[in-house]
């Protein structure tokens, strides 16, 4: 166990150091002048001597290997400099917005446990029939319709014909259920496949035909004795989920005008502000990596059969 | 090539209802794809302001968009930029992940273990993470999302590979094959690629979907395929304001982009299945 950890921390630097050396030779070859876009925020004429200053000022007349060393320390520092948008540090920026984005992640999260948990054991409690085929066509769908298309449905009928749910913005649990929903369902699709294959496999181990050779019958070998080792595979695939996770709320956010990290990197593509595209790719990228980092770690704990000695980490 | 092509038919043969109704449908969407030009009543940039948002009429089936381009035969052409390149895309990962896949696991060593370093690193990062990183940096446009897409792609194929190679290197008609002096290039080739061939055709199929999903998404969000492009999310992008006057400007791409996407999934879907209950994948 504390092998595997330590590999994978110091795997974790290393793709660490490499995200940073990406974002950061990105930057540089970004396309425009990041001095000229700091300075026309004020909107004055420009001079050579202006120009020069700021030049100076952020260090860009040092050698690369200089200013990539620089860099690192205050990012490592917690500095990811300030938007050429509007002066605001970057770290501000990231962090005021990111409690929305995940909120709306966990809204998500509820949605698809609600519903891929039913599907998943309805479907794996009687395979074959109609509760299997429905949950068959729920993952068809959910796999194959892109969200933004499910976003402007679940608007247009229910929030601009019908006036049930607020359309956009923040607020109170009213306004988080239809980005939930939009990004809750192609997960849950995903989710409840995965149960019902794990429930199936669990099923047809010995220890289920002891149980009910002990009498124990239908729902209750399902829930008290399938459910168990049936989760697990869900929580592996949780840490590759999160990547659609992040694509989702993008969208999301962009449909429902929902104020988080998401709708804030847009814009700033949008706007060229390098330096919050490079926060949003340095938080996201990390974050991606931890989470997977502690999903390995967690998976190790709950299966106790898998052992991390030295030959099984490949 | 003739090998190939007979391992592939194999894989596909009595592929079960849902992969015919799959491959059925798709191959429709190809043919009119590949008709396109000579379907499409209109020229899709042709923009004509008398006659913008149009209902549907004899001139205009699906009527006219918001600066009056006729819809159907922007949904046709916009088959090439959504279906064609996200197809192209797959093709192009699998040449460039599956050779190199494969040759690291027959070969091991050093050479594998550096791959496996790269794997991990490149991998490390989701898909959208890099598409948003190259848009950003590099500008918004279809030619850098699929850079980026590339980028994230070719590794799920290096590692499959890999690891049907892995499982296949250390059998006994391998070892026969390599005893009756075959090279390194002939065991991949003659042996090897057959084996290979039918887990990637499963990822493919479902890739294809998903590199759909994220070209039109990127584009939906204006990162992608960029305007008057009739690409389908740059179609649903462009329909935005007109969204509650005009909804089926969004309604007819989006669901053009579904209907693609769900043909892919029920094949890919359809032959895991086989797969796995031959006990070839898991």
């Amino acid at each position: 166990m504390l092998v595997l950890v330590r590999r994978r921390l110091l795997q974790l630097v290393i793709v660490l150091f490499g995200l940073s050396v990406i974002t950061f030779v990105l930057m540089k070859l970004a396309p425009g002048d990041p001095v000229l876009s700091i300075l026309r925020i004020d909107e004055v004429a420009v001079t050579q001597a202006d120009e020069e200053a700021v030049r100076e000022k952020l260090g860009f007349n040092k050698p690369f290997l200089l200013q990539y060393g620089e860099w690192l320390l205050r990012v490592l520092k917690l500095d990811l400099g300030s938007s050429y948008v509007n002066g605001t540090p970057v770290l501000t920026l990231l962090s005021s917005r990111l409690p929305l984005t995940l909120q709306l992640t966990a809204g998500a999260i509820v949605v698809m446990l609600a519903l891929a948990i039913p599907l998943g054991l309805l479907a794996a409690r009687y395979p074959g029939r109609w509760p299997d085929h429905l949950c068959r066509i729920f993952a068809l769908l959910g796999a194959s319709i892109p969200n933004f298309l499910l976003g402007l449905l679940l608007i247009y009928f229910l929030s601009y014909r019908l006036g049930w749910l607020p359309t956009m913005g923040t607020g109170g649990i009213r306004h988080m259920i239809l980005p939930s929903v939009t990004l809750g369902f192609a997960l849950a699709a995903v989710y409840s496949r995965l149960l019902r294959s794990g429930l199936l496999d669990s099923l047809a181990q010995p220890y289920i035909r002891a149980a009910r050779a002990r009498g124990i019958a239908g729902w209750r070998v399902v829930l008290l004795h399938a459910l168990r080792p049936a989760l697990l595979p869900m929580l592996a695939v949780f840490g590759m989920s999160l990547g659609s996770m992040l694509a989702g709320s993008v969208v999301v956010e962009m449909l429902y005008a929902w104020p988080g990290i998401g709708s804030l990197a847009v814009d700033a593509v949008f706007q060229r502000d390098y330096p919050v595209i490079q926060g949003y790719v340095l938080l996201t990228g990390a974050f991606v990596i931890i989470v997977n980092l502690v999903v390995d770690v967690c998976y190790g704990l709950l299966d106790p059969r898998i052992s991390f000695g030295k030959g099984d980490l490949q | 090539m003739i090998r190939i092509c007979h391992t592939l038919w194999k894989s596909a043969i009595a592929p079960g209802p849902f992969v015919m109704l799959g491959a059925t449908a798709l191959a429709f969407l190809i043919a009119l794809m590949l008709a396109a030009p000579w379907l499409a009543p209109h020229d899709p940039l042709v923009v004509q302001m008398a006659d913008r948002l149009q209902p549907p009429s004899l001139t205009y089936p699906l009527g006219t968009d918001h600066m009056g381009r006729c819809v159907l035969s922007r949904l046709l052409l916009g088959m090439q930029s959504t279906l064609g390149v996200a197809l192209l895309v797959m093709v192009t990962v699998a040449l460039i992940g599956v050779p190199l896949g494969m040759l690291s696991g027959y070969i091991g060593g050093r050479l594998d273990s550096f791959l496996m370093r790269v794997l991990d690193g490149a991998g490390a990062l989701p898909e959208f993470v890099v598409a948003i990183a190259t848009a950003g940096f590099l500008g918004p446009s279809l030619g850098n999302l699929l850079v980026a897409i590339v980028w994230v792609k070719w590794i799920g194929y290096a590692r499959t590979a890999r690891g049907v190679v892995l499982s296949e290197r250390k059998k006994e008609y391998i070892q026969a094959a390599q005893t009756a002096g075959s090279g390194t290039w002939t065991v991949l080739r003659r042996h090897l690629v057959r084996q290979v061939l039918s887990p990637v055709l499963v990822i493919g199929a479902l890739d294809v979907g998903k590199i759909m999903l994220i070209i039109s998404m990127m584009s939906y969000l204006g990162l992608g395929a960029q305007p008057p492009a009739p690409e389908w999310g740059a179609m649903l992008n462009e329909g935005r304001p007109y969204f509650q006057t005009e909804p089926q400007l969004m309604l007819y791409p989006g669901l053009a982009i579904c209907l693609a996407a769900a043909c892919f999934n029920l094949i890919g879907e359809g032959l895991r299945d086989r797969l796995d209950k031959r006990g070839g994948l898991r």
